[in-house]
């Protein structure tokens, strides 16, 4: 049996399906936490293979529409009434990016809690919220209609609460209600973005109101593009609306915080490519677009040189690279936009890594912080492990990082105009300024003595499980120093591996991002396969 | 002069202005109990923003059922969006509760406090910046010899040992012209190893 077009219906609603019906049992499992760990693991790898699955069919036979339960009113007249699920090449990338992700950090989190886990740690509630957040995440890439979207940005979000305040000890508490807040402003600002479309279009369909907007007076829908960019910024962290990030993500667990980093605003830079090729064509809020990604660059990584906590200076990086898919998007060029998705696949991967790497780190060392570290260099893994998603970040060829910069480079150069050149300019100096930050905690972290570290003599009182468990103590007396576990580091290599994958078969994702730029640049192809029949 | 059939409520839209404005006000606030409210108003603005563009009033969305024989059905959808909005805000309200309770539990209030990294940045001197080594040089930060009186494994070294290095260091840049630099090295060394035992 082959894989074909009829297997589109199941595998479309997978990805979502398979989590969520995870995330019930596991929670009814509570209480036997084998049974928890084997339940996600299926759950996730499912939603995997699915995604798998539908990046060939994609491939093969282009975007496909769901509309669930039936409802697309077709040779009626209307638009489709019921919710549609619609997966292209675009989606199916970031599916299967996300699906890698999310399995390689949940096995890190299953690692540690066998390693470290007590029975104070909360793990009955992580992995259905984690589950429950996996949904979300699926579920945002395959949305193809607005209200869908917004929803599966809430169901991430009330997941990514819970997750960010497990244990809910003083930082939690205060990162978590800066979080909560601007996350929700955001929520409601996407809301009434959602009603001004609504009230201009009279649909909530992404196709339906792509060509609706076109009758839509320049004016309006360049406003209805700035609200929906205001809402999309937040949650992408784009600056101005950037700050909110390296506040509340590092106090999180260090799962928590990758799984954070890499997915989380790749779905608001995901949200605007949508919104920018579909339903805005024309860039008409190009050059806000590019000073926004220009100043996110920039300002971003010199809140990084700041850092002392490298949780802290990851998440500026994570900041300052967002610039980057940004100027790819606002280039408005299918060469442009092929670089941002090749981009976006590549951060993703990267800034989890080196996420869950910082999480080896404050195993094997009790702290993350600059001003303690040193003499990591004592174990080759974990300097393996840091150096390559560290140059890989700081876009040392031959690393996706510097394959992903070349082609917005380059992409830029076709652009042509003074502020591209400005925006080629900021990147170069970002990408270099992004080296230099991670040389330091290499060179500080890893080749200095410990005791020649300003507080070298301090450590955190345990291993940071799921907990947060506060206080410092001397670095000699630390009970529980050891190797790094396995289930630890296995995930992490597997990361590191995919992260190469993705240098070395760089040509193929790359033509395969192009012919997704293609397909978005030409929005025939998607409205076609949700409206029915050429438009 | 056409009469539109369905005019926009005027008075409403104000009145969603007001709240949002209201909204935005207080959560501007430091109290976490303020921004709830805050972001409840803000939520009903938006709610109320919604049923008001959907159009005007009409019957009730059911097949057969009629109301003040209006000619029109009112909007579902927008009713719809309104009901699954005020289900997320209210589920968000309850957490937000929650973490209120815990922040009154850890700290016996509930105002929200600046983010402490940030306050240590910005109140950050040379000597507290991220690149700074025990060993740094204490007014102008500049790397001194005293970090590399450590062995690979961090421990420090004995005087002895740090002879030993020295010359062999020295030995290795078969330099015989560097013989008195190399005792002025010394007693350097031999300084700055007195300053750390002070």
């Amino acid at each position: 049996m082959s894989v074909d077009r009829s297997w589109f219906a199941t595998l479309v609603v997978l990805p979502t399906l398979l989590p969520l019906i995870g995330a019930a049992l596991t929670l009814v499992m509570g209480r036997s936490p084998r049974i928890q760990r084997a339940v996600t693991i299926v759950a996730i790898t499912g939603a995997f293979v699915a995604s798998c699955l539908l990046l060939y069919l994609t491939d093969r036979h282009g975007t496909y529409a769901l509309h669930v339960g039936g409802w697309d009113a077709r040779g009626t007249g209307n638009g489709p009434l019921g919710i549609t699920l619609v997966v292209d090449q675009l989606s199916a990338l970031m599916l299967v990016v996300s699906t890698i992700v999310l399995l390689c950090v949940v096995l890190y989190a299953v690692g540690q809690g066998i390693r470290d886990g007590t029975t104070e740690q909360p793990v009955s509630i992580f992995l259905p919220t984690y589950l429950a957040l996996t949904a979300g995440v699926c579920n945002a890439f395959l949305a193809g209609d607005l209200f869908n979207l917004f929803v599966s940005f809430e169901v991430l979000l009330a997941a990514s609460f819970v997750l960010l305040t497990l244990g809910a000890s003083a930082d939690r508490v205060r990162a978590g209600v800066s979080y909560v807040m601007v996350s929700m402003v955001s929520s409601l600002i996407f809301l009434a973005g959602i009603a001004f479309a609504y009230a201009a279009t009279g649909t909530l369909n992404l196709a339906e109101m792509a060509v609706r907007l076109q009758d839509v007076p320049d004016g309006t829908r360049t406003a209805l593009f700035a609200v929906l960019l205001v809402a999309f910024g937040i949650k992408a962290a784009v600056f101005p609306l950037s700050t909110w990030l390296p506040d509340s993500y590092p106090t999180a667990p260090a799962p928590v915080t990758a799984v954070f980093a890499g997915l989380l605003t790749k779905v608001g830079v995901y949200a605007i490519i949508r919104a920018h090729t579909l339903l805005f064509p024309g860039g008409s809020m190009d050059t806000v677009l590019l000073i926004a990604g220009l100043l996110t660059m920039l300002v971003g990584i010199l809140g990084a040189i700041a850092q002392a906590d490298i949780k802290r200076l990851l998440s500026f990086t994570l900041v300052s690279h967002i610039g980057y898919m940004i100027f790819g998007v606002a280039l408005s060029s299918r060469f442009g936009l092929s670089g941002a998705i090749y981009y976006v696949a590549h951060h993703i991967l990267v800034q989890t890594t080196l996420f869950l790497v910082v999480g080896l780190i404050e195993r094997q060392a009790g702290s993350a912080s600059l001003r303690r570290l040193g003499g990591l260099a004592a174990s080759p893994l974990l300097a393996g492990l840091f150096l390559i998603p560290a140059l890989n970040l700081g876009g040392i060829p031959p690393f996706s990082g510097f394959i992903g910069k070349v082609a917005l480079i380059e992409a830029g150069t076709q652009d042509g105009s003074v502020l591209a050149w400005v925006l080629i300019a900021g990147s170069v100096v970002t990408s270099l300024l992004t080296l230099y930050v991670m040389a330091r905690v290499w060179t500080k972290a890893f080749w200095r003595p410990r005791a020649d570290a300003p507080e070298g003599d301090l450590a955190d009182v345990g291993p940071s499980g799921l907990v947060d468990e506060e206080g410092d103590i001397a670095f000699g007396d630390r009970a529980d120093v050891g190797r790094m576990p396995i289930g630890m580091v296995v995930p992490t290599m597997m990361m590191v591996v995919a992260g190469i994958a993705l240098t070395i078969w760089a040509g193929p994702i790359f033509d395969f991002a192009s012919t997704a730029a293609g397909d978005l640049s030409d929005r025939g192809v998607y409205l076609s396969a949700v409206l029915g029949g050429p438009r | 002069m056409n009469v539109d059939p369905n005019p926009v409520n005027l008075g409403l839209l104000v009145v969603v202005g007001l709240v949002a404005a209201c909204g935005v006000y207080m959560l501007l606030e430091r109290s976490l109990i303020r921004m709830l409210l805050g972001l409840l108003l803000v939520g009903n603005a938006v709610n109320l923003m919604i049923i008001v563009l959907a159009g005007s009033m009409g019957n009730p969305p059911i097949y057969g059922r009629t109301s003040d024989n209006r000619p029109a059905d009112a909007d579902p959808l927008a009713q719809g969006m309104v009901l699954t909005a005020i289900v997320i805000t209210m589920g968000v309200a309850a957490f937000v509760l929650s973490l209120a309770y815990r922040s009154f539990t850890i700290n016996t209030d509930d105002d929200v406090p600046d983010d402490p990294e940030d306050r240590k940045v910005s109140a950050q001197s040379r000597s507290g910046a991220p690149d700074r080594d025990r060993s740094d040089d204490p007014l102008t930060g500049v790397d001194t010899t005293a970090g590399d009186m450590f062995d690979d494994d961090g421990n420090p070294l004995s005087e002895e040992e740090i002879r030993e290095r020295k010359r062999s260091r020295i030995e290795a840049d078969l330099m015989p012209s560097d013989d008195d630099s190399d005792t002025d090295d010394l007693i350097d060394d031999e300084s700055l190893l007195d300053e750390d035992k002070r």
